[in-house]
């Protein structure tokens, strides 16, 4: 088939290599169109970049990979100067992202977080950030907020309590606590979580409470979790107590010192918990046990009195944590 | 030799689906949701699982591989000979919605899936608070894409919602596209 495939490979090559270059020429005359023959000439290129696609499909059977590759090289950017031409055109404007604070009437993530400090902070220099109107959050790495997500971020030194899940908020997030105490959140009439996703914790002890489907926590040092869901996933952490009720095999990734023990009383419920099945990702070891987390021995694990003094609002954050969080654990040791 | 077998697996009215996306992006659930498997206790996926569907006479084998990091890079080993490709999006999770973008896009630049169609699932649309579908085309970059023919559609893995018409479009788009051989 050499023959008539290396004649195949010229007049491809000639009437590709055309077709770009004319394609190319009237995309970037689009800024100089009229308004009103835009779009026409916008459609025309997508669907001209369409075509071209699927010929370069159709001349893959005869084409050496390395030229697909290039060819389809040259589509891609076709297709980036197209975007980049239309972003320069037209500024979309459909998107706006509201940031919590706007005055839409959600009930879940502007209500007042209760905290002892909370009511001295519009006076004094923000030493926890409570008063979340001063700070409409560091959006820096934080991603746009809906209103419908439940959201608490950047807390120190504090008691605090998640925001309510309502019929309408059923996500809850919860990202930057350094050295809180994170009381677990209410319901209104019978709304359950049924996302939690918790990012970057330090010192911190953190109660979630019940979350009707999965748990995806990435990037806490020295925390104490506590969560019931329905799926969990452990990223990036060190030395974390997780106190767990999990009705699926929980993992962890890319974790150093994580102990694992049952939410008290979580046995009876229904559904049954897998609290102590745990698949680490980067340990895929038959029958040896990973050395990234181990079990939390019954005489090791938190009693009765322990999850009262956390439950009270109006201790001290720090002599709390300092109590009651995991110290560095030994990484070597075995159940 | 691509073609050829290609007609061969279609003679035989199979398909290769290869399902990827973030780790809790809801892929298993898909799967089992279609094959109307007990969706409440689905474990984050170690390594693979391939499941066989029917669909319109096809059989479609969908191999669904686990999302987590640490797998990421065992994901090529699946693309040989992928007719269609499933992109499953967690449409609660705004926070990785970058990191999706990038890992898509790095898998469209592969050689091998070059032949594939896409499919993107928005999952769990079921959820108030959701990213809308332009919210999602919007943060993956999807009209960019040129290299693949594309569709997203909204999704729920828990109620079931538009998983047969996903199925529908990737049998639809697979029957166009390689009868032309």
């Amino acid at each position: 088939m050499d023959e008539p495939a290396e004649n195949s490979k010229l007049i491809f090559n000639k009437s590709f290599t055309a077709d770009t270059k004319a394609l190319s020429d009237a995309i970037s005359r689009l800024p100089d169109a009229r308004a009103t023959d835009r779009q026409p000439s916008i459609d025309a290129a997508l669907s001209r970049i369409a075509e071209l696609t699927r010929s370069l499909q159709d001349a893959a059977v005869y084409l050496p990979s390395y030229d697909q590759k290039v060819y389809t090289e040259q589509l891609k950017r076709l297709g980036e100067q197209l975007a980049a031409a239309r972003k320069a055109i037209a500024p979309r404007t459909r998107f706006a992202f509201k940031t919590r604070r706007a005055p839409a009437a959600d009930a879940g993530p502007s209500q007042p977080v209760t905290t002892p400090t909370a009511s001295t902070a519009p006076t004094t220099p923000a030493t926890d950030s409570t008063a979340a109107t001063a700070s409409t959050t560091d959006t820096h790495t934080a991603p746009p907020l809906d209103p419908r997500v439940a959201t608490l971020a950047n807390r120190q030194n504090s008691h605090v309590t998640a925001p309510p899940a309502t019929a309408t908020t059923t996500i809850l997030t919860l990202t930057s606590l350094t050295s809180c105490i994170l009381h677990p959140p209410s319901s209104v009439a019978g709304a359950r979580f049924t996302n939690l996703s918790v990012q970057n914790a330090t010192r911190s002890i953190i109660l979630c409470g019940v979350i009707d489907g999965p748990a995806h926590v990435t990037g806490l040092e020295g925390c104490l979790l506590v969560v019931s869901c329905h799926q969990f996933r452990l990223h990036e952490c060190r030395d974390v107590a997780v106190y767990l009720r999990c009705r699926s095999r929980p993992i962890i990734e890319h974790c150093r010192g994580i102990t694992f023990a049952p939410v008290v009383g979580s046995d009876e419920e229904e559904g049954g918990n897998m609290w102590d099945q745990v698949d680490d990702f980067n340990w895929l070891k038959e029958g040896k046990q990973s050395p990234n987390w181990r079990f939390l021995q019954p005489e090791e694990r938190l009693g009765e009195d322990a999850w009262r003094r956390i439950a009270d609002t109006d201790t001290d954050v720090s002599s709390m944590l300092a109590d009651l969080l995991p110290s560095h654990t030994p990484h070597n040791i075995s159940p | 030799m691509l073609s050829i077998l290609r007609k061969a697996r279609l003679k035989d009215k199979e398909m290769r689906v290869l399902m990827l996306g973030l780790d809790n992006a809801g892929k298993t659930t898909i799967v089992k949701q279609i094959m109307q498997e007990d969706v409440n206790t689905v474990s984050p996926t170690l390594g693979f699982i391939i499941k066989t569907i029917e669909y319109q006479g096809y059989k479609l084998n969908i191999w669904d591989v686990g999302g987590q990091k640490t797998l990421r890079s065992y994901w090529r080993n699946y693309f040989e000979k992928t007719d269609a490709l499933i992109w499953v999006v967690d449409a609660t999770d705004r926070f990785r919605l970058e990191d999706c973008r990038e890992e898509l896009h790095g898998l469209l630049l592969e050689e091998r899936l070059m032949g594939a169609s896409l499919l993107v699932f928005a999952n769990k649309t079921d959820v108030k608070g959701c990213m809308s579908t332009e919210e999602i085309k919007e943060g993956l970059k999807l009209d960019e894409i040129v290299t693949h023919k594309w569709t997203i559609l909204r999704c729920s893995a828990m109620t079931g919602e538009n998983l047969i018409e996903g199925l529908d479009w990737v049998v639809t788009d697979a029957k166009e596209r390689l009868f032309l051989y």
